[in-house]
């Protein structure tokens, strides 16, 4: 009998529904991730796994392909199963009732989504996930996130309606809906911006770190793995190959990781840094080749390990000491010794030190851009990863652990053992990927790797590259001082753009003379001193000319244009 | 009365040389066993990638820090209003 992985989450969520945290559901909330690995085991590839397994529903006209089982949904599969038990543990001590239901829902239909077959059960998995993960947004203890709720909820609403169009479209021309290469059509391009939304593409990436940092620590502990990783995997089936994506890929790398280092709270630092890495992914995904895929799809798997162990490390750090900014902390290496390890093995994985598995799959990445000519993606890569250390490796793990400690500084209370445990596993899978890639990574990759990441050559530029990023930090580090603040980013138009449109609309009707001649002083007042600010040296006379000088020129060359009609 | 020291100017300067040294052994070692497999002919640079950590971070810090500084810093309670 057939029966979906993704059930026994709806079973452990309705299990919790109705006995709440009883000593049976305490079990069932450590077995579901196994329990699912049961239900999928017939349908796993016996002779090596790139056979290829599908289970089909007929659904009026339809046939509905409700699993399909091959390399590259195996591996996510296999790592979401796997991180689902680490995060499981770790909620484990929680007493929030609705969190762990939003949690059993949203892991299953993630789950459910990466061995989705065609596009209308990917749709189906996709919403559900949107709704589930809404709710791990939620912060009982912080009121602002039922805003940050709306707000996600909001964007997510946008690109389900996108990923409907692009669905609805296929219907209506009588197209495939197989979860497989899509042309750049107009439905495509729907499919693409609706990934686009959930992968937090820019300039549709804020809703990550709005949404990421408000949520309870188990929360974001959740949300960090699923979201962004299935739309990493729906780019993977429809658009490898796409130069779209390795353009899009490498601008997600540079904004995530620039906005990354002038964060002050650290869940949103860590936020930013996965728009960050899902850019280097995408980038991987566009370049096509057997290497990119390979390493794009190894880099998702571990991300989801290294970059969930650092938000674990991040809620821990929230949990025991009550802060989640590093202008708050500091000091909590000599208060904290267990998390500091944690965290330095899940910094060290994210920044590529050999040994760790994030050395492996972003050599391939590495590989992959030098094997394709792009000279350039090999350079921004490189510049990437230099961010990723100064960000993640050296100025949280400075600030925090090691900075000066604040005034009043944090108590730190001590970390119940399952929340241990979990990071442990975290901890154990890097180190096993890391060290023994060609056993325990390589296998369920989707192509064949014919790479030696641990050639010495390769692994000396690796440390000349880590040095040279340590060295330059120690020389700046008063210049990565953090202070309270918030960064402005795209999210402005819809939190504070979208009510100045409105009174932007209603303003001509109550306007009178007065008014409009105050308003335009005050306003020329107020450019003129920003402009002072940002430009000291520039006397106004001298920006005149120039602005006179640089106008006469545009007009001349109009002029010039005109006569000669060039 | 003994006078207080001055604090040093730039702290790290020490250990930022003691990184460095470091890197200039990674350098040379990554030079013996160079393997050919670069294409780029700047790849081949001795103590290439030490130069593009160093120069790469220096420009992330220096970006980073004029962003925030100049146009993106809002107070923390910017959208609480």
């Amino acid at each position: 009998m057939f029966m979906h992985p993704a059930i026994p989450f709806l079973f452990a969520a309705l299990l919790t529904l109705a006995k709440g945290r009883s000593p049976f559901q305490r079990a069932v909330h450590l077995a579901v991730p196994a329990l699912a690995f049961a239900c999928l085991y017939p349908y796993l590839p016996k002779e090596g796994l790139r056979e290829l397994h599908r289970v089909t529903m007929p659904l009026g006209d339809l046939s509905l392909q409700i699993l399909k089982v091959d390399s590259l949904s195996i591996l996510f599969a296999g790592v979401f199963m796997i991180y689902t038990l680490l995060a499981n543990l770790y909620a484990y001590p929680s007493k929030g009732r609705a969190h762990l239901i939003a949690a059993y829902l949203y892991a299953g239909s993630s789950l459910g989504a990466v061995l989705a077959g065609d596009l209308l059960v990917l749709f189906v998995f996709w919403e559900l996930m949107a709704l589930a993960s809404a709710l791990l947004v939620w912060n009982p203890e912080r009121p602002a996130s039922l805003k940050a709720v709306y707000r996600y909820l909001l964007v997510h609403a946008a690109g389900g309606l996108l990923f409907l169009s692009g669905l609805l479209l296929r219907l209506h021309e009588g197209q495939s809906l197989a979860l497989a290469a899509q042309p750049f059509d107009l439905a495509g391009g729907l499919f693409f911006a609706a990934f686009a939304v959930n992968a937090a593409l820019p300039p549709v990436h804020a809703w990550l770190p709005d949404a990421y940092s408000s949520g309870t620590p188990e929360g974001s502990v959740y949300l960090s793995a699923f979201t962004s990783k299935v739309a990493v995997f729906a780019f993977a089936r429809c658009f490898a190959g796409s130069d779209w994506l390795v353009g899009f890929g490498a601008a997600a790398a540079v904004l995530g990781v620039l906005y990354a280092l002038m964060q002050d709270d650290i869940r949103k630092l860590l936020s930013y840094h996965l728009i960050c890495q899902v850019g280097f992914m995408l980038a991987g995904i566009g370049l096509g080749s057997d290497l990119g895929l390979s390493g794009a799809a190894g880099h998702a798997a571990g991300n989801i390990l290294f970059k969930g162990l650092l938000f674990m490390c991040a809620g821990a750090i929230l949990t025991a000491t009550g802060y989640s900014r590093l202008s708050e902390l500091g000091g909590l290496a000599a208060k904290n010794r267990t998390m500091l390890v944690f965290y330095a093995v899940g910094a060290l994985a994210i920044s590529g030190m050999p040994g760790l598995n994030g050395y492996v799959t972003k050599s391939l990445l590495f590989a992959a851009a030098a094997k394709a000519h792009l000279v350039w993606l090999e350079l921004l890569f490189i510049a990437v990863s230099v961010g990723t250390f100064l960000s993640i490796g050296l100025k949280l793990a400075y600030f925090a652990f090691f900075g000066k400690p604040p005034a009043k500084p944090a108590t730190v209370q001590r970390l119940p053992i399952p929340v241990l445990l979990a990071m442990s596993g975290a901890v154990f899978c890097c180190f096993l990927t890391g060290l023994d890639p060609a056993a325990f990574l390589y296998p369920y990759l989707p192509y064949p790797i014919q790479y030696n990441v641990f050639s010495p050559s390769h692994l000396f530029e690796t440390l000349q590259l880590l040095t040279g990023t340590l060295a330059a930090f120690l020389l700046m580090l008063k210049g990565l001082h953090p202070h309270k603040s918030v960064t402005l980013d795209a999210d402005w138009f819809y939190r504070k753009g979208g009510g100045l449109l409105v009174k932007g609309v209603c303003l001509p009707a109550s306007l009178s003379q007065e008014t409009i001649q105050h308003g335009l002083t005050q306003f020329l007042k107020s450019a003129d001193a920003r402009l002072r600010k940002m430009f000291p040296s520039v006397s106004p006379a001298g920006a005149g000319y120039s602005l006179l000088v640089i106008l006469g020129g545009i007009a001349a060359a109009a002029v010039w244009f005109y006569f000669t009609g060039v | 009365m003994k006078k207080k020291k001055d604090a040093p100017r730039r702290p790290g300067l020490p250990p930022a040389a003691l990184v460095s040294i470091a890197g200039a052994l990674f350098a040379a070692a990554a030079f013996y066993y160079a393997d050919g497999s670069h294409e780029a002919p700047w790849q081949k640079i001795p103590g290439f990638h030490f130069i593009a950590g160093f120069a790469a971070a220096f420009l992330l810090m220096g970006a980073a820090k004029f962003l925030s500084g100049r146009l993106l810093d809002r107070p923390a309670d910017y959208y609480e209003d």
